[in-house]
């Protein structure tokens, strides 16, 4: 007996063999007795398998009760954290903005420290030797309109009104007023003029030599006719007046450091009007000064309130993201 | 469902957890029900779901809670209520000893013997139940059946008399 023998036992008991098949077995079960007795043991096996009673289930799958309904929460939370993620960033997208446009002139540093700058920049004024400077250093954003008061002692030129000019390069030497170097004793006034020579000037650079040398003014023609200490740098210079040139100048447009010394008070007699608008009416023009000022202020202090407004604008970005992501988790959730 | 799950897994809570993820497919799969047999589509779902929980415990062995488990044999209706108690329990010790092959099987074949000799379907059926030739469903049921005569015959000292082949 074998596995056939065997299967076709197994489907003749489920009555799954064909009618042929089913002919030749039951032939054979005639004449052989293993197959009988296989047949039967199988059989019995197929009923005591069969006879397993259905069981029961040991609990019920079924649900009887509703299913508890969870009442919606209101999260505040997320929407109250949202709006003041918006609101802060569109506060800082406006601080932000605001910085950029006004290019950091509200923020600029003391005037010290731009003196200093000055002083450390590589072609930075030679001071001459006359010349005695107090630094009384004021904030730009502090100051009134550019006056420069020069104190004089008295003994100032009469009718010294020291026009200050204020021009660029070619400008201040073809423009040079001889009276303007007249020396004199007592104090010296430096004032600051912004609009100045463009770094790329030649004369500059020979006025700078001359300055150097002799601290005359920069000019080319200049070093001979202006026994006047001068400072100068690449981007501007001082011109020290030995005469107290009160000088008013209307600079409003040009927010340059002064320097004065004070150490008496001023002269009806002794004000020299310093206009830095007659003097930029030359070669010079409004972004020559604005570049004279970067050049003068350094490039940090602008770099760093452009870093500032983009910092607060990325602030706003990020802000306004987590305010997004947050008004959409609100949303979302249960 | 349960009965069918307790003779595939021999586990009262595995069984249990079949049949009811069992329900559950079901009721999810319900759009893909296209009429016929109802009770051949539910159990069609059930058997495929004992074959995954075969295969993990095949890779994932565990140890038998059953002797802590009430036996549903226990609670199965009696098949003739005059019987006496020591005929009861021995049909007990019948149930149990075949139960105990059943699982001996493999899954294949305890498959293919489940459905047809326990829950009674013809060998076409089955073969659509499992996706599998009629000739292959004639074979792994001679050999389980085989193998479950095999199996009882070598405890047939522990079986009561009227149940020894």
């Amino acid at each position: 007996m074998n596995d056939h023998d065997f299967e076709l036992l197994s489907a003749y008991l489920d009555d799954e063999l064909s009618n042929e098949e089913r002919a030749v077995l039951e032939q054979r079960l005639q004449s052989e007795a293993d197959l009988r007795r296989a047949l039967e043991t199988l059989r019995a096996t197929v009923s005591l398998v069969g006879s397993l009673p259905l069981l029961k289930a040991p609990r019920d799958f079924t649900l009887k009760a509703p299913p508890l309904s969870i009442a919606p929460k209101v999260r505040v939370l997320p929407r109250l954290a949202s709006l003041a993620s918006a609101a802060a960033a569109v506060l800082l997208f406006i601080a932000g903005a605001g910085i950029l446009n006004t290019g950091g002139g509200t923020s600029l540093p003391p005037a010290s420290s731009v003196s200093h700058e000055i002083a450390a920049m590589p072609t930075s004024a030679v001071i001459a030797p006359t010349a005695t400077v107090t630094n009384t250093a004021v904030p730009l954003a502090t100051l009134p309109p550019v006056t420069s008061e020069a104190d004089n002692s008295g003994e100032a030129p009469s009718q010294a009104e020291m026009q200050l000019s204020m021009t660029t390069g070619q400008t201040a030497s073809d423009q040079f007023d001889p009276a303007l170097a007249a020396p004199t004793e007592g104090e010296t006034v430096m004032a600051f003029a912004a609009g100045a020579v463009a770094s790329e000037n030649a004369g500059l650079s020979d006025s700078a030599a001359a300055s150097e040398s002799g601290g005359s003014l920069a000019a080319n023609d200049a070093p001979e006719k202006t026994p006047t200490p001068a400072v100068t740098s690449p981007s501007g210079f001082f011109t020290q007046a030995t005469q107290p040139p009160p000088a008013t100048a209307a600079a409003t447009a040009s927010p340059a450091p002064t320097q004065t010394n004070t150490t008496e008070p001023p002269t009806q007699a002794a004000q020299a009007t310093v206009q830095v608008e007659e003097a930029l009416s030359g070669d010079s023009n409004p972004t020559d000064m604005t570049d004279q000022e970067n050049a003068l202020r350094g490039k940090a202090p602008e770099n760093t309130n452009a870093a500032a407004g983009v910092a607060l604008l990325a602030g706003g970005v990020l802000l306004m993201g987590i305010a997004i992501g947050l008004f959409i988790r609100s949303r979302h959730s249960p | 469902m349960f009965s069918l799950a307790y003779r595939m897994m021999g586990d009262t809570y595995e069984a249990s957890d079949v049949a009811q993820d069992a329900f559950i497919t079901a009721y999810r799969k319900l759009g893909t029900y296209r009429g016929g047999n109802f009770r051949s589509w539910l159990l069609r779902i059930c058997t495929n779901l004992c074959y995954d929980a075969m295969r993990r415990e095949k890779r994932r062995p565990t140890i038998s809670m059953d002797e802590l488990a009430p036996s549903p044999e226990e609670d199965a209706p009696l098949p003739d209520p005059s019987m006496t108690p020591e005929q009861i329990a021995e049909r007990r010790e019948m149930e149990r000893a075949v139960q105990a092959c059943i699982s001996a099987l493999s899954p294949d074949q305890r498959v293919v013997l489940v459905l047809s000799d326990i829950e009674g379907f013809d060998y076409q059926s089955i073969a659509d139940q499992l996706d599998t030739a009629l000739g292959t469903v004639k074979s792994r049921l001679s050999r389980a059946r085989a193998s479950i005569r095999e199996c009882l015959q070598s405890v047939g000292e522990l079986l009561p008399a009227q149940f020894r082949l």
